[in-house]
């Protein structure tokens, strides 16, 4: 018998006192609701809206965003321009460019020119990505200009992610531009990944109006593809640092640019509108609602939870699908209300007047939304306090006279 | 088909498969249970794009990999996981027959190389495949098994089970 033989048995031996799979969907369900309770401060809600805002935008990296346009190949030496990205970027050397729109993309990509000397293959990975979005001063999770260099240059203020990456997020550094404007940088954990640079300017405030906190900025997220090879990760890696080092805001987010040529896929700047609050003692509920890109970020705060800092909010991004489907689900398991209890909320949209839960073996729940007098077009529901061992098994959406006009499907889970 | 109920499809035939995995790496169920259930996990967050390739099955079992190795990487973490879950999730052989001392001697392997010997003579996955799942060069996923079968060679030729097992009382 060979070692490869004995190999295999040996495999086979040691696996034989497996142990069974009952109970392992529901440990995964517990597993997923858990991971969904993101009980954290606001730091990390920031990073919530970050996620939220960057992650239809993942797309970009297969190309399979619906609806995105290529255009042609832009070739080294001329200037790429995305206005609606509101930067350009010169192609260097033995690289060129495409830009990529769509509902939710704006950005550009750089490649490596395959007649180009000195430039790595055309490998899947060796690609540099460029793509903007559009956040709040605070979601920004970078320094500002006015902030203390020395300070900064401290390890990072925190673990914010830049993009949805399925490892772990590394600690923020950050750098400062040949001309002062600064930016943070991470380190990938992929293997073979080069890193990924934000850098920020503000979003262009016509002139004698005040720019509101809400006053968006344009952070244009430049990441370095992947490579197993030393030697082109090196030249990804210069690539990045000179598009972050060359990168120019145009348009409207140039101070002084035309303040009339606005982006039509940009959102008015919302704020975070509260929608109102119920329960009682520990199990009492703050639900929130804001608009980013065409998605809805709804929070449930416990004020309970909150005495203790950096917990007590729930906070989920809702992306919006089609015009179908008017409502989002959201589950908590209030496991330090004695007894334990689920409450099931989400974001509706406005034409949205209430929501049957319906569960399985009970009767279902019917909730009036709320904050449909509020502004934007979002409002939320939040269920009264249910039995922790509930299994949802579907949340319906109702207008005014009581017709469905949307289901959210949960698949008879339990939430707790 | 719904979204949902084709990944609960996919869980119920993936699940036990990516728990063996887990297992062949750790020699632990328990801590291969967490890897089974953190892969599929993340692979749920991406169900929507990974459900259109071809074998979804490789996303899950490259995040596995990939997770493996992270936790591996970050000490804390590895002490936590070097004892076994649970007294009875550690699999303890009893008999010393050569497939027993050839197991306990896979888990004594580098990370790299086990994963190596588990993808290509146990999951029968080609070079190539294995070279993708694990993000290295074909060459290296040949000289790791390589290397990592002369190493079993060498233990089964020259084992004492008991030392093997760590059953040896010091002297």
């Amino acid at each position: 018998m060979t070692i490869e033989q004995q190999l295999r048995e040996a495999y086979d031996r040691a696996s034989s006192s497996e142990p069974g799979e009952a109970g392992a969907y529901d440990r995964f369900l517990r597993r997923r609701a858990r991971r969904g309770r993101v009980v954290a401060g606001g730091a990390s809600l920031a990073l919530v809206v970050l996620l939220g805002a960057v992650g239809l935008l993942a797309g970009v990296l297969g190309g399979r965003e619906a609806g995105v346009q290529d255009a042609g190949l832009v070739p080294a030496g001329s200037v790429v321009r995305i206005p609606r990205a509101g930067f350009e970027v010169a192609v260097p050397p033995g690289w060129n460019a495409q830009a990529r729109t769509g509902p939710q993309v704006a950005g550009a990509e750089l490649r490596p020119d395959r007649a180009g000397p000195d430039t790595p293959g055309l490998l899947p990975g060796v690609v540099v990505l460029m793509r903007t979005v559009i956040l709040t001063p605070g979601e920004y999770p970078g320094p500002r200009r006015d902030e203390n260099r020395e300070r900064l240059a401290m390890p990072g203020p925190g673990y914010y992610r830049l993009s949805g990456l399925p490892s772990d997020p590394s600690p923020l550094r950050h750098g400062w531009r040949p001309d002062g404007r600064p930016y943070v940088w991470r380190v990938r954990l992929g293997p073979g990944e080069v890193g990924e640079y934000a850098i920020a300017w503000p979003y262009y405030c016509p002139r004698g109006v005040a720019c509101s906190p809400d006053a968006r900025w344009r952070v244009l997220l430049v990441q370095g593809g992947s490579s197993n090879d030393p030697a082109t990760r090196a030249q990804l890696l210069g690539m990045v640092r000179q598009v972050v080092n060359t990168a120019r805001p145009i348009t409207n987010a140039l101070p002084g640019g035309d303040p009339t040529q606005v982006d039509p896929a940009v959102p008015q700047a919302t704020t975070k509108v509260l929608l109102g609050s119920g329960g009682s003692g520990t199990a009492a509920w703050k639900a929130y609602v804001h608009a980013v890109q065409s998605q809805a970020i709804f929070e449930l705060h416990f004020p309970y939870l909150q005495r203790r800092p950096g917990r007590g909010v729930h906070a989920e991004a809702f992306f919006e699908r089609g015009r179908r489907e008017r409502v989002g689900v959201m589950t908590d398991c209030l496991d330090w209300v004695r007894g334990s209890t689920l409450i099931v909320s989400g974001p509706v949209r406005k034409d949205v007047a209430a929501v049957r839960i319906e569960l399985q073996g009970q009767r279902p729940v019917v909730v009036a939304t709320l904050g449909r007098d509020k502004p934007g077009p979002w409002g939320g529901f939040v269920s009264p306090p249910l039995p922790a061992a509930s299994k949802l098994v579907r949340v319906v959406a109702l207008d005014a006279s009581d017709q469905e006009i949307g289901t959210a499907l949960t698949n008879g889970t339990a939430a707790c | 088909m719904p979204e949902d109920l084709e990944f609960r499809e996919f869980f119920a035939v993936q699940f036990a498969r990516l728990r063996r995995l887990g297992f062949w790496l750790t020699g632990d169920w328990g801590q291969a249970e967490e890897l089974a259930q953190e892969a599929l996990v993340r692979t749920y967050r991406r169900w929507r794009w990974v459900r259109r390739y071809d074998r979804p099955e490789d996303y899950a079992r490259k995040v596995l990999l990939n997770r493996h190795r992270s936790l591996l990487r970050r000490a804390l973490v590895e002490a936590r996981y070097r004892a076994p879950s649970r007294p009875e999730d550690a699999y303890s052989p009893e008999a010393k027959d050569d497939a027993l001392v050839l197991w306990a001697a896979t888990l004594k392997l580098p990370p790299r190389q086990r994963a190596v010997l588990v993808l290509r003579y146990r999951e029968d996955l080609t070079v190539a495949a294995v070279a993708r799942l694990l993000g290295i060069p074909d060459g290296t996923v040949k000289t790791l098994a390589r290397r990592g079968l002369a190493r079993l060679r060498h233990e089964l030729t020259t084992s004492d089970p008991d030392a093997m097992h760590g059953l040896r009382e010091r002297r």
